[in-house]
């Protein structure tokens, strides 16, 4: 499962002196949920739209399916579904219409593919309803439907949750989820709400000011952001032998040969220490760190927090 | 390329401007019912008039409200990033649309000759003989009509303005063209214009039979007149230059 769908390489988009995208090099493993979390204008949307072939990079290139999309666009982009910014559809069309537009121009052969992804996100067929008259929420969920209307192997979604209300973000969520778990679709996801990227993405990364900050698994970042005792000490190989031996833990990781992360913080600090100092080690520092995924996202990003 | 167009057709669904298309149609047919009545024209005369007026005059600034509509939708309502990954091209896009006008435009022909029919039957002059001829030539005249508007569409669509300011260069484009038509005796027939703009172009080629005349006017009219063929070749140049034009126009100009 460790195969790269999508994989941007020094993706680079500057607008006049303005760099939007910086060197931006991202990988999307196959049937997984990669989050692109960012602040707003921070070039998440302008890199899914380089990465759709929407906007033209000023340098790097764009990979998927292990082909250059730029090159082979008429045969990567019809097995990708997307939604990107607000959702765009004609006013003066009724839901159903304007994904029979898309239906058709995209060749879908089965009949039933519009009621179906209507089905999906909750919003009626053939309904008289335009779209002019939808509301914000509607509106998504019909962006939503049009990007998987086709049955694509890769979704781009760009904030998809927008708009929507408490129970349909429940929804949606529940809904990317069962995608990438129950049929192996593999999802690009990008949002600025920090909860929503923790709770749905496989796999995070960072963007601030067009550059990629950190590229990790939740697993790792959540490793990295838990609550934990920080040990500054000598000797870590040492260090790491006796809380093993004398406290009966595994769960630490040794950060380097004088830093260590004790995660058991059923441990006592003076105890920890003391058995330490007992066998000749010098403890610099000790402390308990008690880091969020938004407090990592602030000191990464040298800022202010994400909702 | 039969499915975009289909897509194109199905986009306008609701729009009023069909309607308003063939409303305007029959907006040069009522005053020359009223003018054939009055100098007591017959059927040909009336169709003629109208033909002229309405195809050359009007036609042009209905077709670039059109234009307006069909070119600048997708960057209005935001659709065009989904079309893009499909993938559309822009290009075929600008032909389907094209076409799309291309249909209005005849729409609205054949709409001024069901007018100018009405307009006969009141002025009690109508050759029902003509009809499948009078339509015919509507059909070529609507053609034609377009693509004398093509170039001007270059320039709406580049310069991606409001509908107002389009129709508004279309007047001033159809009005040079007009005027220029309208008065070529006035111009010898080796005239530079004559030969560059497309509707003396029309009037040039149209005017060798679709004009009543005398002996007199005939021999007066006669170094001007064009055949079909010369007529054909102009206009199969002008698509040439401006198809490829429209395209490079239709597309965004910040990427």
């Amino acid at each position: 499962m460790n195969e790269i769908i999508i994989e941007t390489n020094h993706l680079t988009k500057v607008y006049g002196t303005q760099k939007s995208v910086a060197d931006l090099s991202i990988h999307v493993r196959k049937g997984r949920i990669y989050g692109l979390l960012g602040r707003n204008g921070a070039g998440k949307t302008t890199t899914m739209r380089m990465i759709l072939n929407l906007t033209t990079p000023t340098a790097g290139e764009v990979k998927i399916f292990g082909e250059d999309v730029r090159k082979n666009g008429k045969r990567i982009l019809p097995r990708i579904g997307s939604l990107i910014e607000s959702p765009g559809f004609y006013p003066n069309l009724t839901g159903t219409e304007n994904l029979r537009i898309f239906a058709r121009l995209r060749g879908v052969p089965n009949r039933q593919a519009v009621e179906n992804a209507l089905g999906v996100v909750g919003l009626p067929y053939q309904d008289k309803k335009l779209f002019a008259e939808y509301s914000m929420g509607m509106k998504q969920r019909l962006a939503i439907a049009n990007a998987i209307m086709h049955d694509p192997e890769v979704l781009i979604l760009d904030e998809p949750v927008n708009g929507l209300d408490p129970i349909g973000i429940a929804e949606v969520r529940d809904f990317i989820k069962r995608l990438s778990t129950e049929q192996g679709k593999t999802v690009l996801l990008s949002s600025h709400i920090l909860s929503e990227i923790s709770m749905l993405a496989d796999d995070i990364g960072i963007i601030d000011q067009g550059v990629l900050l950190e590229e990790e698994s939740l697993a790792e970042l959540d490793r990295k952001n838990s609550r934990y005792i920080h040990l500054a000490v000598s000797d870590t190989a040492q260090t790491a032998r006796l809380i093993e031996q004398s406290l009966g833990t595994t769960n630490f990781h040794i950060e380097d040969d004088h830093t260590l992360r004790l995660y058991d913080l059923d441990i006592a600090t003076n105890a920890l220490v003391r058995l330490l100092v007992e066998n000749g080690i010098e403890v610099f520092e000790v402390h308990t760190q008690n880091n969020t995924l938004e407090d990592y996202f602030k000191r990464i990003t040298g800022g202010e927090g994400i909702a | 390329m039969l499915n975009l167009i289909l897509c194109e057709f199905a986009k306008i669904k609701r729009q009023k401007f069909i309607l308003f298309s063939i409303l305007a149609a029959c907006l040069f047919p009522i005053p020359m019912t009223v003018l054939a009545g009055k100098d007591r024209m017959d059927f040909t005369g009336l169709f003629n008039l109208a033909l002229f007026f309405g195809d050359f005059l009007l036609l042009p600034c209905v077709l670039s409200i059109v234009t307006c509509i069909l070119f600048f939708m997708e960057r209005e309502n935001g659709s065009l990033k989904n079309l893009l990954p499909i993938p559309v091209s822009r290009t075929e896009m600008a032909f389907a649309k094209l076409a799309v006008i291309l249909v209005i435009s005849i729409i609205y022909s054949v709409a001024g000759l069901g007018a100018t029919m009405i307009g006969g039957v009141i002025i009690g002059s109508i050759y029902w003989h003509q009809i499948p001829a009078k339509l015919g030539l509507s059909v070529v005249m609507g053609l034609l009509a377009f693509l004398s508007t093509l170039p001007v569409l270059i320039a709406i669509i580049r310069l991606n303005k409001s509908a107002i300011f389009s129709i508004l260069l279309a007047a001033v484009y159809t009005l040079v063209n007009f005027s220029i038509a309208y008065m070529m005796g006035n111009l010898p027939p080796d005239h530079i214009l004559l030969s560059a703009l497309p509707e003396p172009i029309v009037m040039r080629w149209w005017a060798g039979f679709g004009v009543e005349r005398t002996p007199e006017n005939f021999e007066m009219i006669r170094p001007y007149l064009i055949s079909g063929a010369v007529c054909l070749r102009y206009f199969l140049l002008l698509t040439a230059i401006c198809i490829p034009f429209i395209i490079w126009a239709s597309r965004p100009q910040e990427d």
